[in-house]
């Protein structure tokens, strides 16, 4: 099956899977990596590329479910707080309860998913605008997150914990093993792939991703449809809030500590990345590889400019400016389709 | 196919424009201090290809402090003829400083320096470093000495030190029997926490009847919130008669809302911080004095250890490091290298520093 698609119809899955935009960024990837190339003799390396995509895995995470929401023309903006405050209940649960880490971890899970619930309900059924339901609860969570844990740090996480932010899995005598020290593939690399995998094939081939598209298209639509836009959209929110759960049991084992100011600024990365990756501000269009091609420029300017040498006030100048060049070239490109 | 050929060719020129031009205006900060070095030091500093190379990461760029510090590690740098990278987080977050030196290994730097935001949270990716061959020190403040695997800390102060100075100042303007509080950085900070404890422990001993009103309040490093933590305490707890800021930006911060107060005179302000962010509280009188070392010698004295550590000349047995300019340094408990006493700034001599 597999040779016959590639025989026949490869180019045709390719123009499927990368629509226009993603071209671009693909151009936009291989011009990036010619130049740093050039600027860092580190910088190709397989290891650093690798590198890349620890620091963008937990972006990536929140900008899964972020695309889904940006197609229903909605907006999630309380991503980082959601972040900080399960870091903070992590680290809680774990340092002062003494619940088993694991446990906590699952804890912490369906804390995420409750805080995206709530501005799910907010939006789907008080029909409050998502923009102001999620700047609110960023401002609780966030608020939250910092009244729970006083501003204290928690740590004490064993190293097994430390293999999810940390680790990379090296084949070891013909086994997979877990190393520290580097020289193989990020856990959480693997960890976005399987979710990455999994959003995409819902979105793209089961039913309840072509309903995700249908509500984008028009909610009015979609309930003529009989599409249940309400549910729909609750479970969307309570979605982004279980993958920023996801990118906070990430971070905390990255960084061995939970803090209230672990997700500050992460919503603007995620849009960020998901806004670059073609998806549209204003709804109705997306693509989950995008999201991901998004990110992964966005970790790759980060990367090249620090190994470059430019300093970090400049990177972020670097990124905006990408943002926007990005966007205008592909404005221009697709002048008409627009 | 050709019609979406053309614009993705135009948009990859588009990009390397941007990229080449970014890097080129940006990279400039590195690659200067070797550049002047050479002018000024008629070629004796520039570092040759092979040269030491050194990333020293402060807990975040754009505070007198830190760039006091920057100052002093450029100087040593030119000196020595050392290869050194300047570059630390915008703002004070651990994660960002293991991401950097995450990438200083993947740079194969020879030594890093780091001043850590949080002791435990950065002790892996350092451990992660010395496996990979690269020396590691610290400096301003220590890493989880076991954990991190680091090799020296460049201690800018004895501890005690300084916890004894505070007190004597505080005891010396507000009396033995002040009330007081203390504005920190973050409740993390590693060398304000053992500062807390050694002020603790010389007022039980010499000023049995100091007391604090509340527990150590933080400021997280920024100036805004430390005059408004400051505002809250005093407002809280009218009896106070002296507050101590022990960060570089606590303490004006804490000053000024003495000042705005009109409580100049009435409460006695106290702590650590830079010559500049004072001069103009230490001349209205709002505060008395203050302690500091010198974070210009601190960075030269870091950029020291770090190339001499690097070609072998500093051995787990050394009693001492040589601080070049600064004389030889003590190196107490077999890895601390001692950049010295603190200094106490006041009225009279503040004007003879600019950092």
């Amino acid at each position: 099956m597999a040779s016959e698609a590639i025989g026949g119809g490869a180019a045709g899955i390719v123009r499927r899977v990368f629509t226009n935009r993603q071209a671009v960024l693909l151009a936009l990837l291989a011009g990036l990596v010619a130049v740093f190339s050039q600027t860092s003799e580190y910088f190709l390396g397989a290891d650093n590329m690798l590198e890349v995509t620890v620091y963008s895995a937990e972006i990536g995470f929140m900008a899964l479910p972020m695309t889904l929401i940006l197609v229903v023309a909605g907006i999630d903006l309380s991503v980082g707080s959601i972040l900080s405050l399960c870091a903070v209940f992590l680290g809680i649960m774990f340092s002062r309860f003494g619940v088993n880490l694991w446990i906590a971890v699952l804890m912490t899970l369906a804390l995420g998913a409750v805080c995206g619930a709530v501005n799910g309900l907010l939006t789907a059924y008080l029909r409050l605008p998502a923009l102001i339901v999620t700047l609110a609860t960023m401002a609780i969570y966030a608020g939250l997150a910092v009244g729970m844990s006083k501003a204290e740090s928690y740590r004490g996480f064993s190293d097994s914990f430390g293999a999810l932010g940390r680790g990379y899995v090296v084949i070891d005598g013909g086994v997979p093993a877990i190393s520290f020290a580097g020289g193989g593939i990020p856990v959480q690399l693997l960890l976005l792939c399987a979710f990455s995998l999994a959003v995409w094939i819902i979105f793209t081939r089961l039913p309840a991703g072509r309903r995700v598209a249908v509500i984008g298209s028009g909610p009015e639509a979609a309930r003529c449809c009989g599409i249940r836009v309400e549910r729909l959209l609750t479970a969307l929110y309570a979605f982004s809030g279980f993958m920023s759960a996801v990118a906070a049991v990430v971070f905390v084992s990255r960084v061995a500590s939970a803090k209230a100011d672990a997700g500050t600024g992460r919503e603007l990365d995620v849009i960020t990345a998901v806004v670059l990756g073609g998806t549209s501000i204003s709804g109705g269009k997306g693509s989950v590889t995008g999201s991901l091609l998004g990110l992964l420029v966005v970790g790759v300017v980060q990367n090249g400019l620090q190994l470059s040498g430019v300093t970090d006030e400049w990177r972020t100048v670097g990124v905006g400016a990408l943002l926007i060049g990005a966007t205008t070239v592909d404005r221009m490109i697709r002048g008409e389709e627009v | 196919m050709n019609r979406k050929l053309l614009p993705a060719l135009l948009c990859v020129a588009a990009v390397v424009a941007f990229a080449v031009l970014g890097c080129k205006r940006a990279q400039p900060p590195a690659p200067v201090p070797a550049a002047a070095g050479a002018g000024a030091a008629t070629g004796a500093g520039q570092p040759a290809k092979g040269a030491v190379k050194v990333a020293v990461v402060p807990k975040l760029i754009g505070i007198d402090y830190f760039t006091a510090c920057e100052i002093g590690a450029k100087e040593a740098a030119k000196e020595l003829g050392v290869d050194l990278i300047y570059d630390g987080p915008a703002d004070n977050r651990p994660d960002k400083q293991i991401e950097m030196i995450n990438n200083f290994i993947t740079r194969k730097v020879d030594v890093i320096a780091v001043a850590p935001n949080d002791p435990v949270s950065i002790a892996p990716v350092l451990n992660k470093a010395r496996q990979r061959g690269i020396h590691v020190i610290t400096w301003d403040a220590d890493a989880d000495a076991k954990a991190s695997g680091r090799e020296y800390f460049v201690n800018q102060a004895p501890n005690d030190s300084i916890g004894k100075a505070l007190i004597d100042i505080m005891a010396k303007h507000a009396g033995p029997e002040a009330r007081a509080v203390i504005i920190t950085g973050s409740l993390t900070a590693a060398n304000q926490n053992i500062w807390i404890a050694e002020m603790a422990k010389h007022k039980d001993k010499a000023y049995p009847k100091m007391a604090y009103v509340t527990d150590p309040q933080p400021s997280e490093e920024d100036q805004n919130m430390a005059f408004k933590v400051t505002q809250d305490v005093i407002k809280a707890h009218p009896e106070i008669q002296g507050v101590f800021g022990i960060t570089s930006v606590s303490l004006p911060g804490a000053a000024e809302a003495v000042r705005q107060m009109n409580l100049t005179g009435k409460v006695v302000v106290t702590g650590l911080s830079t010559p500049n962010s004072m001069k103009s509280y230490v001349k209205d009188g709002t505060v008395k004095s203050f302690v500091l070392w010198n974070p210009i010698d601190l960075g030269y004295l870091t950029v020291c250890v770090a190339k001499d550590l690097a070609e072998g000349k500093l051995k787990p047995d050394s009693k001492t490091a040589d601080g070049r300019r600064l004389g030889q340094k003590e190196i107490r408990n077999g890895d601390e290298v001692i950049l010295g006493a603190p200094f106490e700034f006041t009225k009279e001599n503040i004007d003879g520093f600019n950092f």
